[in-house]
């Protein structure tokens, strides 16, 4: 069994916890960090128990492709990211792409990924219309 | 956010805070426990009026008459901090003059609360050397959104409750990483760090860093979604996010996402949205990455992979890294944290936050350097902007009010686990995954009046559209006011929502739509 430390993926509070694994990835529970500047050994039933999504058994597993019909196949990673790629070609132009391409990324993103967002909109695909669900 | 459990007086405004941020409200608690007066501004007895010394019971999408009527009765009573107007601030008598005629009176006739409530709020609010506000989407999520911050904030400025422990006004976000998007530049109008496109220091910075990139004010999500309905957009990316349900208007939603030639989903179910999508891509979950989130209080913490993701799922940087790649830019991280060292070249905010300076103990921005400790309380001797900025907001109606079509008005909100007892807690865990049926709270004298039973499906309608869903007959609500949980897919609440937008900065008024009943 391992028991590592991370940041509660709920709201805005940011508690520590600590996740217990077994070696089989099985998560076992969830415990409150001590020392934790914000939760001080405190959680809520959220931070408790709402790590069971985590192994649902409806997770995506793999990329889905919507065929011809309108229902969707699976599809290796590389199809369907040439598949986004090409798309993204076919939608730029050589001038500013503000009103073509719109990206949405998510409060539930880390930062690094809310950054790798904003710079894929502005300096990849030339599009100013980037913008997140904080609005909502 | 432990500055709460310092403060002497606390005043909630639309914020269910004991839901919506349980650890914050337990910070209250505390705060309570040592002396403290809780003071709540909402149209429903939330759990926490329960515990508070007052509540004021306010009409949804008011609370900007009854904060200016604050200012007006401490000006009124002179209870300014005269010494923090003069040193600290500007534009003061303009702001006063616009408050002139905001009596307790006159907001009461468009508030519902009483003059006297009004009058005592801003007294005791005022005589209290340590009052803070907190306030989350209740105030945000209303047409006169932004002015009622920049109200809270006048209210906050006049009695010098700025800049010192357990004062100011403080949001409270939502979701986990609500901080963190803005943060990094997930915004229309702002690059990473709060810098505007148009200043010349900022094309010279993230030239430097990106090179070439678009320096517009893009679309927000409503205009992108009015750019789909005109066939102009012609690909969209959505990560974790959910607009079918989230977004204000839904059946407006559907139309341009179907109207929308390209839609690539990322998330890690098969959302409403997804199903919409032409590609879904499968994401890890918060247990399956690396990387940093920025909480309520601006502190930027790790978040550790704890376990693999699941089948071919890959974190979400991944994902993003190799589109980017694929449409040939020239990036190449190797993990989150050369992401970060980006961050700190890019922003100054973020700019000596490193995920090395972290593992233990997280760091509140703004940070310039490797050697700085971070900074706890914003605004301690000056405003960003030097001086604080009094702001004259004053109310007019927009948007939905009631009618003799639509007599009622209905807020929405997050669903809770205290509605039920304890041995249900864990079961609307699993079914807040699964979007079971919501409900409508209705006040047990308009749910007589109508002859609505407890737990009798009722339809509600607005101009926008209408959905069905059990009544929960409660006397914790308004009368005249409903109560419709949001995340729902069969009663979906932005069914009912219209796109009656703030005028300053284009947020939704989900708080406020006028509907009528019609019992099933
Ligand atoms: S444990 Fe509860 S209060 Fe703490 S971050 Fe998680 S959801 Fe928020």
């Amino acid at each position: 069994m391992k028991r590592v430390e991370t940041t509660c993926g709920y709201c805005g509070c940011g508690c520590g916890i600590y996740v217990n694994v077994a070696d089989d990835d099985t998560i076992l529970g969830i415990a409150p960090s001590y020392n934790h500047v914000v939760s001080q050994g405190k959680l809520c039933s959220k931070g408790w128990h709402g790590f069971a999504f985590v192994r649902d058994s409806r997770r995506l597993k793999t990329p889905l492709i919507r065929q011809k019909d309108g229902n969707f196949r699976e599809a290796g990673w590389d199809e369907a990211l040439d598949l986004v790629a090409a798309k993204f070609k076919e939608a730029m132009t050589e001038e500013d792409n503000t009103d073509r391409i719109g990206l949405i990324s998510s409060a539930r993103c880390t930062n690094e990924e809310n950054f790798l967002m904003a710079k894929m909109a502005r300096a990849g695909l030339k599009t100013s219309s980037i913008d997140h669900c904080a609005r909502l | 956010m432990n500055d709460i459990s310092d403060a002497e007086f606390i005043m909630v405004i639309g914020s269910n805070t004991t839901e919506q941020h349980p650890l914050a409200s337990t910070r209250i608690f505390e705060a309570l426990e040592k002396g403290a007066e809780l003071y709540v501004v909402d149209p429903r007895k939330i759990r926490l009026t329960d515990f508070a010394h007052a509540h004021a019971p306010i009409e949804p999408g008011t609370n900007l008459p009854m904060i200016n009527a604050m200012i007006h009765v401490i000006i009124k009573e002179g209870l300014v901090d005269e010494e923090f107007i003069k040193n600290r601030t500007e534009n003061y008598e303009e702001m006063k003059k616009s408050v002139e005629d905001c009596t307790p009176e006159w907001a009461e006739s468009i508030s519902r609360v009483k003059a006297d409530m009004i009058r005592q709020f801003a007294r005791k609010y005022a005589t209290t050397d340590k009052a803070m506000i907190l306030f989350t989407m209740g105030v945000t999520q209303q047409t006169t959104g932004v002015k009622s911050i920049r109200a809270l904030a006048n209210l906050a400025m006049i009695t010098g409750h700025v800049g010192r422990p357990s004062t100011g006004i403080n949001p409270l976000r939502g979701q986990n990483n609500v901080q963190g998007a803005g943060d990094m530049g997930a915004l229309p109008d702002f690059l990473p760090g709060y810098q505007r496109p148009e200043w010349p220091e900022t094309k010279e910075r993230f030239n430097k860093v990106w090179g070439d990139f678009s320096c517009l004010r893009g679309r927000n999500i409503i205009e992108m979604f009015d750019l789909m309905e005109e066939g102009k957009m012609k690909v969209a990316y959505i990560v974790g996010e959910n607009p079918v349900l989230s977004d204000p208007d839904q059946i407006h939603t559907l139309k341009c996402l179907e109207k929308l030639p390209f839609l690539v989903v990322q998330d890690i179910f098969l959302t409403e949205t997804a199903k919409f999508a032409d590609v879904v891509l499968p994401a890890g979950s918060f247990l399956e990455r690396e990387g940093t989130y920025t909480n309520t209080d601006r502190r930027v913490q790790m978040i550790h992979k704890v376990i693999e993701p699941l089948g071919d799922a890959k974190p979400d940087w991944e994902i993003m890294t190799e589109i980017m790649k694929r449409i040939g830019m020239d990036v190449d991280y190797q993990s989150p944290s050369d992401i970060m060292d980006e961050i700190n070249e890019a922003t100054e905010i973020y700019g000596g936050i490193s995920h090395d300076r972290i593992q233990e103990v997280g760091i509140q921005w703004p940070c310039p350097d490797k050697e700085h400790p971070g900074t706890p309380i914003l605004h301690v001797d000056e405003f960003k902007r030097g001086k604080g900025l009094f702001t004259v907001n004053d109310f007019e109606f927009i948007g939905d009010q009631r009618s003799e079509e639509y007599p009622f008005l209905v807020t929405t909100g997050r669903v809770t686990h205290q509605y039920h007892t304890g041995t249900m807690t864990r079961k609307v865990w699993t079914l807040a995954l699964e979007y079971p049926e919501g409900f409508v709270e209705i006040h047990t004298k308009d749910a007589e009046e109508l002859g609505v039973k407890n737990h009798q499906p009722i339809r509600i309608t607005s101009a926008r559209g209408s959905i069905v869903a059990p009544a929960m007959v409660t006397n914790r609500i308004n009368e005249k006011t409903l109560f419709v949980p949001f995340h729902f897919a069969e009663s979906p609440a932005n069914r009912l929502t219209g796109r009656n937008l703030d005028p300053i900065i284009n947020i939704p008024a989900l708080k406020v739509s006028a509907v009528r009943i019609e019992v099933e």
